[in-house]
């Protein structure tokens, strides 16, 4: 009877630690659910634009014929651009690296850390003897626009591993999320969970469900298509807090925790933005 | 007699009052240097604390790079309050790294 | 030769509505290259043209004003479907543009 007991207080025990990846997950769908009741949770994926009618509209206009677009077609020249010793990013990735966006950021069990799509592009560069490209715009963001067009319409397919450390990179990320920083002393939450909707100067905040779907993006306000990890040192910026380097491990965790967040949910990139 | 001595006594105060003032300012230097030389040491341990925790304000990194400016251009003063104010920025920083630690959990949805 | 200009060119009761990307850096001439200290030479398109079925439509003088990858969108009257719009730019280097589409 004290064996039984035992046991089943270990289990409630372990199963009150911390949350799943999955749970959190579903928490905050209940979240948003609750917060906006009458708005479909997937139409989260277009950021501002599910909550500002009237920008709405003008992004639907430009969507006919979207800024991003110049971006897609480098982006397909360079993809197809063979390296100098004859291989090419297709060598690298699933598939040809067609219709792969939706596995990405994805855990390394052999290399022990959290592999984003711009990482990997990267990577498969260095390993076929070509030098690393800048990490927050130019020529990868326009590789990484044509790989999500490529993808788009795929649900977003993150499985985190039943790995310790896999879990650990997720709660770094999620640590990151929820932490307060800055001289502004704000967390990613305060804007994006708690404020979502609302307006902050002349902007309508985004909700954190679905903000992972839709990058890189050709924000207006840099002319030209960045990355996620260019926007993660924006609003660290923004509140003041030191940047970190974009593609640093802190900063993929980040974006592990972020899409794991948003997985299930389509994939809609590259898209414009304010 | 009397005017040659009074004049002499004069000229002594005076050659030593200058020069007295001149070492009280080669000193008062001396010692800026290394006011700011502590400050500005004090300044970056803290910070290195700080990053080791991701909790740095954007604006630090500039005041210690303005401190070491106006260090090299001989103004301690500056370099000093410079490097105090940096320093103030860090202690707040890992004030708030403190509180965060566990106070981050407050806002995931149950 | 310059980058072709990508056009959707839609009719609907006569009217033709065509819009045009026109990738181009467009440099004032003003902008200094941050890492480099130098200011980056005015390269911008000065002339557009817009023809429908080689009857010149539009006419546009552009300066230092209007930015990167230019989108132009514009109206006709009198149009049919499988009409050719033609739209071609000058930019203050000589390079020149020209593409078409058939209106839909």
């Amino acid at each position: 009877m004290k064996k039984i007991c035992v046991a089943f207080c270990l289990l409630v025990l372990t199963a009150s630690a911390y949350a799943s990846p999955e749970q959190d997950r579903l928490a905050l769908r209940e979240f948003f659910a609750k917060r906006f009741p009458s708005m479909d949770l997937s139409a989260m994926a277009d950021g501002l634009y599910a909550f500002d009618e009237g920008a709405r509209e003008q992004w639907l206009e430009m969507e006919d014929f979207p800024p991003y677009e110049i971006a897609i077609d480098d982006g397909e020249v360079l993809f197809n651009a063979p390296f100098e010793n004859g291989k090419g990013y297709a060598d690298c990735f699933e598939n040809g690296g067609i219709g792969v966006r939706q596995n990405f950021p994805y855990f390394d069990s052999a290399a022990g850390e959290v592999i984003t799509i711009e990482y990997a592009i990267n990577t498969c560069r260095t390993n076929n003897g070509e030098q690393a490209l800048a990490w927050m715009s130019g020529e990868l963001a326009a590789i990484s626009a044509y790989m999500a067009y490529t993808s788009r319409g795929n649900k977003i397919n993150m499985v985190i591993p039943d790995d310790p450390r896999a879990l650990a990179a997720y709660e770094s990320g999620k640590e990151y999320y929820y932490t307060r920083r800055g001289q502004l002393e704000f967390a990613c939450e305060n804007c994006h969970m708690q404020s979502a909707g609302n307006l902050l100067r002349a902007d309508v905040l985004s909700t954190m469900l679905g903000q992972a779907t839709h990058w890189p993006v050709y924000r207006s306000k840099w002319g030209e298509i960045g990355t996620l990890h260019k926007r993660f040192r924006e609003c660290n910026v923004q509140v003041r807090a030191k940047p970190l380097e974009a593609q640093s491990l802190q900063y993929r965790e980040l974006e592990f925790f972020l899409t794991y967040m948003s997985n299930e949910m389509e994939l809609n990139g590259p898209a414009s933005r304010r | 007699m009397k005017y040659k001595f009074a004049l002499f006594v004069v000229l002594f105060m005076l050659a030593s009052a200058g020069s007295i003032s001149v070492l009280a300012q080669s000193g008062e230097t001396a010692s800026a240097a290394a006011g700011y030389a502590i400050a500005l040491e004090q300044s970056r341990s803290a910070l290195m604390a700080a990053e080791a925790k991701i909790q740095v304000w954007s604006t630090t990194d500039i005041l210690l790079a303005d401190a070491e400016v106006a260090a090299e251009a001989g103004d301690y003063v500056l370099a000093t309050s410079l490097a105090e104010e940096a320093g103030l920025q860090v202690e707040l920083a890992l004030a708030t790294a403190e509180r965060e630690k566990t106070a981050w959990r407050r806002g995931v949805p149950k | 030769m310059g980058k072709p200009i990508k056009i959707r060119a839609k009719v609907k009761n006569g009217i033709a509505e065509v819009k045009a990307l026109m990738p181009h850096p467009m440099e004032s001439g003003i902008r200094v290259d941050a890492i480099t200290g130098e200011v980056v030479p005015k390269h911008y398109i000065q002339k557009v043209v817009c023809k429908l079925n080689d009857e010149v439509v539009m006419t546009a003088y552009w300066g230092t004003g209007v930015s990167k990858n230019p989108y132009l969108s514009f109206k006709v009257k009198d149009a049919k479907a499988s009409d050719i719009v033609e739209i071609s730019w000058l930019d203050n280097t000589g390079d020149t543009s020209v593409s078409t589409a058939a209106l839909k």
